[in-house]
């Protein structure tokens, strides 16, 4: 399989994942890019006996995201939250405004770990076996933190008419 | 919705038909929620372009510039060149330290004022 075939087929995916955990397009494209960048850098060390390209990419994908937050931890040293006032609702602004941005809103009251697994599961098409496998927790443990997600996401929804 | 999702959505309500429902709502809007804005495809897969040339046409000057400061460098510092053990000036004093006294007086002869007790240096008169 070519690496634009890749791309072509799980570029979507992988863009939805890594706006779901960060907070702005523009930087879930600068991770897409990273991302796909070392993949396409470590294409030859893929071996499709150990899982699917999906798989793969996710990893990758997941890592980036981890990295660029642990960056972003150490850089903001003052929370924007301070300058609600000054710039608004973050969700209701901008390009996510409506019910994208609802939906962000929703995910943002989950904590990072949920956040992590209920994208993963959103947008990877993994089973909660690959999902486990992926994040290093057991296959129980996922579905036990999705479950609870799930109930959190229908509660906030809810509240909003959905 | 893929199966898996919708297996999720059912597993995930408990057993109830209402919050199933819910589920596949919430389910549905993320779906609809997933798809990249229009142009980030594109913009994502130039930059993976950019970063695959190996060397940025507008760093070249800057490689340049670096290249020749460190060849400047390297040629024109101070011992750079090998320095003769023997000076071509075969009389100077520094390659005869035997002699160096004497030699140091027949190239720089001492004014007549300092061959005096105050200047430490031996009088031609009295050897003191």
């Amino acid at each position: 399989m070519e690496f634009a075939e890749i791309y072509d087929k799980h570029f979507d995916r992988i863009y939805a994942y890594v706006r779901c955990r960060v907070a702005s397009g523009a930087v879930a494209e600068d991770i897409c890019s990273a991302a796909f960048g070392k993949a396409f850098e470590n294409f030859s060390q893929y071996d499709p006996a150990r899982g699917e390209p999906v798989q793969w990419l996710f990893g990758i994908a997941r890592n980036e995201v981890n990295r660029h937050l642990r960056r972003s931890a150490i850089v903001s040293f003052i929370p924007l939250d301070l300058f609600g006032d000054i710039f608004g609702d973050r969700a209701a602004a901008g390009p996510d405004a409506g019910e994208t941005g609802e939906l962000y809103a929703a995910l943002e009251e989950l904590e990072p770990k949920e956040r992590d697994l209920i994208s993963l599961k959103f947008y990877s098409g993994l089973n909660n076996r690959e999902i486990a496998g992926l994040t290093g927790l057991s296959e129980s443990n996922v579905g036990t933190i999705l479950y609870r997600c799930m109930a959190k996401l229908r509660k906030k929804l809810a509240a909003e008419g959905l | 919705m893929s199966e898996e999702l919708k297996n999720f959505a059912r597993e995930a309500s408990g057993g109830e038909p209402a919050a199933e429902a819910a589920n596949a709502r919430v389910l549905a809007r993320f779906a609809a929620a997933g798809a990249a804005p229009e142009g980030a495809k594109a913009r994502v897969l130039a930059a993976l372009e950019a970063r695959r040339k190996p060397l940025a046409p507008r760093l070249v000057p800057a490689f340049a510039i670096s290249a020749a400061v460190v060849a400047a460098f390297l040629l024109l510092r101070p011992g750079a060149r090998p320095e003769p053990l023997l000076s071509t000036d075969w009389l100077s004093y520094d390659n005869f330290p035997y002699y160096s006294d004497e030699a140091r007086q027949y190239l720089n002869p001492a004014d007549p004022e300092e061959r005096s007790l105050e200047g430490l240096i031996p009088s031609a008169e009295d050897g003191f």
